[in-house]
């Protein structure tokens, strides 16, 4: 037998030791026992079973050690490959199987191989089987369910051995949820036993009362309902316990947990279970008003049941279906509506019936409203005079499309709330609106498109959207000023709050530029001030505020800028010099100023908010440093040039050129690159006086989107090194190559967005080189020296690649930034803020990471997309890719910022819609952009108004315009089409048609018949959100009329 | 309740005795003060009504309950125990929610009440399952009886009756009814909403993935703005945005929209509090929301420079004599109903200033409510030992026991500083921290007022400056 055993155990085959076993005497099986140990020691797996069992045999007995050699066994220690955790149980089995009552005492069976272990018992009927029994047959209540083998119990039940008498005191001796595990496994024999003692049925009253069971209540299902169904259990008791639980105090998980219990013992209705219903109704009524969705429409769909066996109490239950229309989901409110429809035919209720019709006109949800226009139809009386004085409060929420239905149900109702708010538009004439135009400038105007948006008034269509770049701003009107902190106190306060937490974006270079203006004060009290202050920041990191300036991505330069001035010393050497992060290197350079005294004012700090620099305070600055034979630092100063703004910038040239301050000729020479006033950029000449990294930021500086190789002689673009013609925004500007990518299925996660500053054909070459080399070690074995090599080859050729050369321009598109407070996301817009495209790319990149996932605390980065919200900030495509990602992102902070944003674009005329669905398009590539998110998104939008609704619309329109076919969810889009032009009067567009009239069947419809049958009227919303259009093209034409005096490249 | 709470210690003004009336136990005196004896020994409830509005009522009552039962940022037990106040023209169920973030009051007029009279009196008691089950079956059509005494309430609708025994009064609700009223007394009303108009807002409040962009997490605000005439969330500040933190608090709100005839909006911008007040027939349902969702009501501090400098306790007696209906001349008039600074100020020849912080001082211990819909405060009669207002306050504990180390040194301002406030030099363990008292604001350097900016209260270090600064400490 032994050898039977030892084969089946190789074998790792449980079925054979149970068949080897199973003519065995007990003669035979006392004779296995130490052949068996000798072969479990020779396998070397876990020895604690056999421990008691012939303690003579060692590893290296002889017997051990000839079982290895027959085997070819090595010991597990020795990391045989044979060794697997199954090996150990069915050894654990065949050990089970021959040992006696004494050396069985362990377990009561083996863990996972409860039914073998049962059928062993079985075959064998050991003679010291009762006593076993007695010994193993849990004593104690209330052990751990999950680790008492229920199974091995029923099954020897089943199999005749386990006898239980009326001495034995069952239920003392089960655990008392056992029931789900046992079931699942072994149903027939679990029933069985719940059939011979259903004493043991008494605890399931309890698992409502329990929040463990509550929690995971889909195991339960199955044996209630098999309980429920075989007479054992008493539903109705079982149901009022777990109604009876939704009055305390558990959480929504729970309650939910009550309910699939409960809806498990009722099963499907059937004559017995409808009188427990019936009996129960005032129970179902109390649901109906629950805060949870799930638990008023398991209340309702009781209801129905009580109405089908014709008891329904409509007196009570037509003033509690209303709640349900609290509730989102549809298919409940739906069913409440009919409900509600029923019970207006008594015409004792139908007055309450009617008063509830009109409540589910709030419902969000179309369908919902239709439903219970229909049914108000039939039922609304004149009479009903609070009923339609509800309707007339709800009009605001009932889709536009409705709304002419819903005048033949109750007169009078068309005329919305909102439409006499729009016919009472405080707006300009349209004569005043050609009044204002007539004073802009006729380039101002033709750069924001006036004409177009007064031609629009008349001709009621859509105008194209303005053209213009951040550079044809005028920011020192619209952007405030930063008020300077002036005293150490006040800097000590400032930066105190910093350190505990940081919400506005302008608070660190604020807080620099107090530090580099007030370090070397020292007041009296200075230690008493700032002791708090130092205990707090001058430490490791962990030991710091995390929220605040000091606590995450810029932490470690701040904390050394903040030390330093506190005069700080010893915790400098923890800092870690932050890698790739322009901010930081500044930073830390500014620090070791600050230690060696020699800090100045800087002239990077930003005198507005978004962090603009009037050129007109910059070359005071300048100056002033200047007079004071001041080191300047160099990434001081190019920091500075990037944050000129565009404007003033002829004023503070004439400062320079008249004399009135006084700059080194070298510095004259730069700040002329900077600010002067030229028609042309054409006879541009780079010298050695400065650096090329910062003549070429001068340069950007007042033309960020220039290409030197237009503009430079040939001879001094034959000594350019050829390296820096592929950089970003250094001689070329950046030319972006985004791409969505498919997403990728398993464990790993791939990037789904690829953005490249560079387009292939500008690019380094080594780039193509370093994605090969990516590619090739892509899933390779890195244990591999071949591989390893390979790596670090890959690592040089990236670390090449990322040489940035010095070029602040360039550096700012190798920016990584996650897990950072909310305030940086923001702020890296600062850094360049006339051109954000960099921002944008690194945006698009982090929100697709969050896609899928929901809102994160540690992930902010629906904080990129605040720089939208400025008033004038033009929409570029890479913004537009930003925004779409963020607008289809599960992350709720994600989706409520992009609401938001598409509203303040809208209502502010920012929209150009070719440009929106061009990115859409792009987006959508990658085939893991849902477009029922896009409507959800839309349908919050086009509540904002109507010149929200009719871009949110007439995007979705010229983006449905471009598919063949309907795309999945395509329906959803096509809503917010019909809702909008519903609103505005618009016909389906020309482009639109031929999709439109392709659609037979399903979903889409309905909408797509409803667009195909409008005619062209304009309405008071067009002409409102026309108006509206008009009005702030004029104001912001009005607020950027200031002479510009960049050259035309910029602007082109 | 399932978990160990700190419980306010009652002193009762005589022991239990056996009288000529029965038993009268010390616990039931409505006062505490033996000059009000003969009310309190009036027998009975407080009140004996039938409700008028049944299911309106019952519904209200489970939505405030369901307040009281949520802590709505962390899991943790929930305290049960609303706090009804009766007064001749009105009874107020009150609470807060387990996290003390939501200050929850469903007022009921006496229209809305079948009773031929109405007393002073407050009680507190725990709402437990067994109510909320009546709560839940109390239908249109059904009779319901509404019975409030001392020793409990009583609500009996056909045939059943349950009780609720008076229990023992949190310490962190009497905390959160001081600080309540402060920031209620400065609200107002800046929007009305059709049930309808609110809904979806709500809904979209409460929905698992719009949490977040409702202001869940800590320190996200969040913003109500009305646009095309419809309300809804701003994850930003712009014109007429009003803050509203932790808007997912307002489910219970949700439950109650099908009962009511439109909902109020009150704001203070500046403190971030709103406040929803939600009509119906002689029914108004009030939800004070905190700021931001991890911040409770009790743990504020707006009255605590009051309670540490001012001169309330003096006062406090004439100003109990005065709510009670004592005058000074001994003749008696009915106790108030409202309360208002001006008239206190008038009758008792204080200052309005005085007959605030009076007043605060009163309302430090719960005895004194605010109601935004009338602007007045109210009475709550509940029998606490004024004296004990500052130990029950953490910061003036820390703050006194700063002064009494002699923690606390004035700094000579350089002369270069014209401005007319003081410096202090606070010392608190190893660190010293720099405090200024300014004529119209306090700052200090330690990390709690740099966290808050005073928006919570002084910290214990501007409290003990503050002391020492007027000299409201024994040298």
């Amino acid at each position: 037998m032994i050898e039977a055993l030892e084969a089946a155990i190789l074998a790792n085959d449980s079925a054979k030791v149970v068949e080897v076993l199973s003519t065995a005497t007990e003669e035979e099986r006392a004779a296995t026992v130490r052949p068996l140990k000798a072969f479990w020691l020779a396998l070397g797996i876990d020895r604690h079973v056999t421990r008691g069992v012939h303690p003579d045999l060692k590893k290296d007995s002889e017997e051990v050690v000839e079982k290895r050699k027959k085997y070819n066994l090595a010991d597990i220690n020795d990391l045989s490959p044979r060794y697997h955790s199954d090996l150990f149980y069915v050894g654990w089995l065949a050990w089970y199987g021959v040992v006696d009552e004494g050396d069985n005492s362990l377990c009561p069976c083996v863990p996972s191989r409860e039914a073998e272990c049962a059928q062993i018992m079985a075959n064998r009927d050991p003679p010291w089987i009762n006593q076993w029994l007695e010994t193993h047959f849990p004593k104690l209540a209330n052990r751990d369910a999950y680790n008492w083998p229920g199974v091995f119990w029923v099954l020897l039940y089943q199999r005749g051995l386990l006898k239980i008498n009326e001495s034995f005191q069952l239920e003392e001796r089960l655990p008392k949820f056992w029931i789900p595990t046992a079931y699942k496994d072994e149903p027939e024999a679990t029933q069985q036993f719940l059939v011979a003692y259903p004493e043991a049925i008494e605890p399931v009253y309890e698992v409502v009362k329990n929040t463990m069971q509550m929690i995971l209540p889909k195991e339960w299902v199955p044996p209630i309902q098999w309980m429920a169904q075989a007479g054992l259990l008493d539903v109705q008791r079982f149901v009022e316990v777990a109604l009876a639980e939704l009055s305390e105090p558990h959480n929504q998980t729970e309650r939910n947990g009550c309910i699939v219990l409960a809806k498990a013992a009722l099963g499907k209705p059937g004559a017995a279970t409808k009188k427990i219903v019936v009996a129960m109704q005032p129970d179902w009524i109390a649901l109906l008003a629950d805060a949870q969705g799930p638990i008023a429409g398991f209340g309702l769909d009781q209801l129905l049941i009580v109405e089908k066996a014709g008891k329904l109490n409509g007196t009570e239950v037509v003033v509690a279906l209303p709640h349900l229309f609290n509730h989102k989901p549809k298919s409940h409110a739906r069913k409440a509506i009919s409900l509600l429809g029923r019970l207006a035919k008594d015409s004792a209720i139908r007055g309450d019936a009617v008063r509830g019709l009109a409540f589910a006109l709030a419902h969000p949800a179309k369908e919902v409203q239709e439903d219970a226009i229909e049914q108000l139809a039939v039922h609304i009386e004149a009479s009903d005079v609070d009923a339609i004085e509800s309707i007339q409060l709800h009009l605001e929420t009932v889709a536009p499309t409705l709304r002419s239905r819903l005048e033949t149900v109750v007169p009078g109702s068309s005329e919305s709330p909102m439409d006499e708010d729009l016919s009472t538009f405080d707006a300009s004439s349209s004569e005043d609106l050609e009044a204002s135009a007539a004073e802009l400038p006729p380039a101002v105007s033709e750069r924001f498109q006036v004409a177009t948006a007064l031609k629009a008034l008349v001709s009621g269509e859509l105008p194209t959207a303005g053209n213009w770049k951040a550079c044809d701003l005028c920011v020192l009107d619209v952007y405030e000023p930063l008020q300077p902190i002036e005293t150490v106190e006040e800097l000590v306060q400032v930066t105190s709050a910093a350190v505990e937490a940081c919400e506005c974006p302008d608070t660190p270079e604020r807080i620099l530029d107090g530090i580099t203006r007030l370090y070397l004060e020292r007041p009296k009290h200075f230690a008493t001030l700032t002791k708090s202050l130092k205990t707090r920041v001058c430490q490791e990191i962990m030991g710091r505020p995390m929220r605040g300036i000091v606590g995450a991505v810029l932490s470690e330069p701040m904390a050394r800028c903040i030390g330093a001035w506190l005069g700080s010393t010893g915790f400098f050497e923890d800092l870690l010099k932050p890698s790739r992060f322009p901010p930081g290197d500044f930073m830390w350079q500014l620090a070791d100023r600050l230690k060696k005294k020699t800090a100045y004012p800087i002239v990077s700090a930003p005198t507005h908010r978004g962090g603009w620099i009037d050129p007109r305070v910059w070359v005071k600055r300048l100056h002033e440093l200047g007079v004071s034979k001041v080191d300047l630092l160099e990434c001081d100063l190019v920091r500075s040039l990037l944050r000129l703004t565009p404007d003033r910038r002829e004023e503070a040239w004439n400062l320079v050129a008249e004399g009135t301050l006084t700059l080194s000729p070298a510095m004259h020479k730069l700040v002329r690159v900077a600010l002067e006033p030229i028609e042309s950029t054409d006879h541009l000449q780079l010298d050695d006086q400065w650096p090329i990294q910062v003549w070429i930021t001068a340069i950007r500086s007042r033309d960020p989107w220039i290409d030197l190789a237009k503009h430079l002689p040939e001879e001094e673009m034959a000594q350019i090194p050829e390296e820096l013609w592929r950089k970003p925004d250094v001689l070329k500007p950046s030319n972006y190559y985004w791409r969505s990518l498919p997403e990728t299925k398993g464990p790993r996660h791939f990037p789904i967005v690829d953005s490249e500053p560079m387009a292939p054909a500008d690019r380094d070459p080594l780039k193509a080189e370093v994605e090969q080399m990516k590619e090739e070690l892509n899933g390779a074995s890195l244990t591999s020296p071949d591989n390893v090599l390979k790596l670090i080859a890959l690592g040089q050729a990236e670390e090449k690649l990322d040489h940035d050369l010095g070029f602040l321009t360039a550096q700012l598109h190798g920016v990584r930034c996650a897990f950072a407070p909310p305030y940086l996301y923001p702020y890296l817009a600062t850094q360049w803020p006339m051109k954000l495209d960099w921002y944008w790319s690194l945006a698009s990149v982090s929100l697709s990471r969050r896609v899928d996932s929901g809102a994160s605390v540690e992930e902010r980065y629906a904080q990129y997309l605040l720089p939208l919200l400025e008033l004038d900030c033009p929409m570029t495509i890479m913004a537009a890719r930003a925004m779409w990602i963020a607008t289809v992102s599960k992350d709720g902070n994600a989706k409520g910022m992009a609401i938001e944003a598409w509203i303040e674009l809208s209502q502010t005329d920012r929209c150009d819609v070719e440009l929106l669905v061009e990115a859409w398009g792009d987006v959508m590539a990658g085939g893991w952009m849902k477009l029922n998110r896009v409507a959800e998104v839309f349908s919050e939008v086009s509540q904002a108004g109507p010149l929200a609704a009719w871009i949110a619309a007439r995007t979705c329109a010229r983006f449905l315009e471009l598919q063949e076919t309907l795309p999945r969810d395509g329906a959803k889009l096509l809503e917010i089409i019909d809702q909008a032009y519903e609103r505005l009067g618009l016909p389906a567009d020309e482009g639109l048609k031929p999709l439109l009239e392709s659609i037979k069947s399903g979903k889409a419809k309905g909408a797509a018949k409803s667009i195909l049958c409008r005619t062209g009227v304009i309405t008071s919303q067009r002409s409102a959100a026309l108006q509206q259009l008009a009005e702030q093209r004029i104001d912001r034409a009005r607020r950027n009329s200031r002479p510009i005096l960049l050259p035309a490249s910029a602007t082109n | 309740m399932s978990t160990k709470l700190e419980q306010l210690g009652y002193q009762y003004s005589f022991a239990s005795a056996v009288c000529e009336r029965g038993i009268q136990l010390a616990a039931c005196d409505q006062h505490g003060t033996s000059r009000n004896r003969a009310e309190s020994q009036q027998a009975g409830p407080f009140l004996r009504s039938q409700l008028v509005y049944p299911r309106q009522t019952a519904r209200m009552l489970r939505a405030l309950s369901r307040v009281v039962r949520t802590h709505y940022f962390d899991a943790r037990p929930p305290q049960l125990d609303p706090i009804a106040t009766t007064s001749p023209s009105v009874v107020r169920f009150e609470g807060f929610s387990g996290c003390c973030g939501v200050y929850v009051r469903l007022d009921i007029d006496r229209e809305a009440l079948e009773t031929e009279e109405m007393r002073w009196g407050t009680t507190n008691v725990d709402f437990n399952g067994e109510m909320i089950q009546h709560l839940d079956r109390i239908g249109r059509d059904t009779n319901v009886s509404l019975d409030i005494s001392k020793e409990g309430i009583a609500l009996e609708h056909t045939g059943a009756q349950v009780f609720e025994k008076k229990v023992a009064l949190p310490k962190r609700w009497v905390k959160g009814l001081c600080e309540v009223q402060v920031y209620q007394s400065k609200l107002k009303l800046v929007h009305r909403f059709s049930p309808g108009l609110l809904m979806p807002l709500l809904q979209q409040a409460g929905s698992g993935t719009a949490r977040s962009s409702a202001g869940r997490s800590r320190g996200q605000s969040n913003y109500l703005v009305v646009q095309a005439g419809r309300p809804r969330l701003s994850p930003r500040m712009s014109p007429g945005a009003i803050p509203v933190g932790g808007l997912n608090r307002l489910d219970s709100l949700r439950s109650i929209l099908p009962l009511v005839r439109d909902v109020q909006l009150y704001s203070d911008p500046e403190s971030g509090v709103h406040g929803w007040m939600a009509e119906s027939e002689s029914l108004r349902y009030w939800l004070v929301v905190s700021p931001e969702l991890y911040r409770g009501f009790s743990g504020e501090g707006q009255v605590l420079s009051t309670l540490a400098t001012g001169s309330w306790e003096e006062r406090v007696d004439d100003l109990e004599d005065w709510l009670v209906g004592e005058q000074s001349n001994s003749v008696r008039r009915p106790p108030r109903e409202t309360i208002d600074p001006a008239e206190i100020a008038v009758a008792l020849g204080w200052s309005v200033a005085d007959a605030r912080a009076a007043l605060a001082g009163l309302a430090t211990s719960g005895l004194a409510g605010f109601d935004v819909a009338t602007g007045y405060y109210f009475q709550r009669r509940l029998p606490l030992n004024l004296r004990k207002v500052e130990t029950d306050q953490p910061r003036l504990r820390g703050a006194r026991k700063l002064v009494e180390e002699n923690a606390v040194r004035q700094i000579q301002l350089p002369a270069s500083d014209r401005s007319d406030s003081q410096a202090m030099e606070v010392r608190s363990g190893e660190v010293a921290y720099f405090v200024r008292l300014g004529s119209e604001a306090d700052s200090c350097t330690c990390p709690w007022f740099s966290r808050h900016q005073g928006e919570r209260g002084p910290c214990k270090h501007v409290l003990a400056a503050r002391i020492v600064a007027q000299g409201k400490h024994q040298k």
